[in-house]
């Protein structure tokens, strides 16, 4: 069954035409990356498909609760803890998770120093950041992920850990489409591309 | 509704928090109102009785409008800055539970300063603080504050992107608060005069409330998209 499908979508910035006529159907269990080179339109497609921006032409269908990862934008309280962070959006969207699974998944992905409950995600460095952010996209539970640029930052740890998640992911049934810039990456989960 | 109620709490909470971090949020609104007070304290002691009520009511719709324009001209610059104003608007989040949030927190924290404030400026003018007891006056500075927030949350959405916001929006917001605050004073006077009549001043309120919930209310989602 597909989770999201996309037909006849084009876009535009004022005169300058973005995109025309992509359509694309992704199912569950499947990994998409859009692929292609800077202000091509892969983020707003992104976009487009996160309900962030308005569809000026074509049709999107969403069969799935999802969750969406800026490439720019992480989602992040900065004044806040990593815990209060994640444990904000795990109480503002009625999720499941008890605090020893959040503290868990900190722990796998390296943010669960003893006192990093007392500083900000501001004094994090910007892998930190993502990683993080990628924890918050995992707690989320949503069968459908929207990342752009996931890897952006991380370092080769942090990689294959969220080369795992999202193996994990696809397993379960969710699916994913993605902006990436990383040809290993795509090689190696032998994944279908759009390219724009 | 209980899971939008739950939704609601937890953000106001949370939002109160973020507003609390930044002490210039809330420092700001209380100095104005103090330099408000301080200059019209000095202007008012050969005024008589019935002139010095007439500066009371204007003064603290001043107060109210000054305290309002500078909470909402930033109010959703917590999530712009921290980035999470993307995350709120693609999340399972309703729009109208953000809305009133908003709402809720906009009346929440102009009331913390006007509240006070309306007691120091009674104070200072030797007039009864029991006048703030006056259902009228109640009525008529809950129903301006109200509509104010509602129209003012509207434009700090519609104006979230815009480079020159600080700019634009006390020139949006001014036309749209004048016929507001033209009732609540009006209104709000009578507190002070009982042969007055408020109704109609209140009514003709109520109706500006109205227009601005319904405006709030269907526009504030279609905002939130770029």
């Amino acid at each position: 069954m597909n989770q999201v499908s996309a037909t006849d979508l084009s876009y535009s910035y004022g005169a300058k035409l973005l995109f025309q006529g992509v359509s694309f159907a992704v199912a569950s269990g499947e990994l998409l990356i859009l692929k292609g080179g800077n202000g091509t339109g892969k983020s707003t497609m992104l976009c487009l498909l996160a309900g962030l921006r308005k569809v000026q032409q074509g049709k999107i269908e969403i069969q799935a609760r999802l969750s969406y990862l800026g490439a720019d934008k992480n989602g992040l309280y900065l004044n806040l803890s990593a815990m209060a962070n994640l444990s904000f959006w795990q109480a503002l969207l009625d999720q499941a998770h008890s605090k020893e699974q959040i503290k868990e998944k900190l722990k796998i992905w390296g943010l669960a120093h003893p006192l990093l409950h007392l500083y900000p995600v501001a004094t994090f460095s910007t892998g930190m950041k993502r990683r993080l952010a990628l924890v918050r996209t995992i707690l989320a539970d949503a069968p459908l992920w929207l990342l752009d640029e996931p890897l952006l930052g991380l370092d080769q740890e942090g990689v294959l850990l969220f080369q795992k998640a999202l193996t994990e992911h696809l397993n379960n049934g969710g699916s994913c489409i993605m902006a990436s810039h990383d040809a290993q990456f795509s090689e190696a989960f032998a994944a279908r591309s759009l390219f724009f | 509704m209980k899971k939008e109620a739950k939704q609601m709490l937890w953000l106001l909470k949370h939002s109160f928090r973020l507003e609390l971090a930044e002490k210039e949020r809330a420092l700001t609104p209380l100095l104005l109102a103090m330099i408000l007070f301080l200059l019209f304290f000095f202007a008012s002691e050969d005024l008589s009785l019935a002139a010095k009520e007439r500066a009371f009511i204007y003064q603290l719709y001043l107060v109210g409008v000054i305290v309002l324009q500078g909470l909402l001209v930033r109010m959703h610059a917590p999530e712009e800055r921290d980035e999470a104003f993307s995350q709120m608007v693609c999340s399972t989040l309703s729009p109208i539970v953000w809305f009133l949030t908003k709402l809720f927190l906009t009346i929440a924290l102009s009331l913390a300063v006007i509240l006070p404030a309306s007691i120091l400026l009674l104070l200072s003018y030797a007039i009864s603080p029991l006048a703030i007891c006056s259902p009228i006056l109640a009525l008529g500075l809950f129903l301006s504050v109200f509509g104010l927030s509602c129209i003012g949350n509207l434009l700090c959405v519609l104006l979230r992107k815009s480079q020159g916001r600080d700019l634009l929006f006390p020139l949006l917001y001014f036309p749209l608060t004048i016929p507001v605050l033209l009732c609540g004073t009006q209104s709000s006077l009578a507190a002070f005069s009982p042969n007055a009549d408020a109704k109609n001043w209140l009514l003709l309120l109520l109706a500006f409330d109205v227009i601005y919930v319904t405006l709030s209310t269907l526009l504030f989602e279609e905002l939130l998209k770029d």
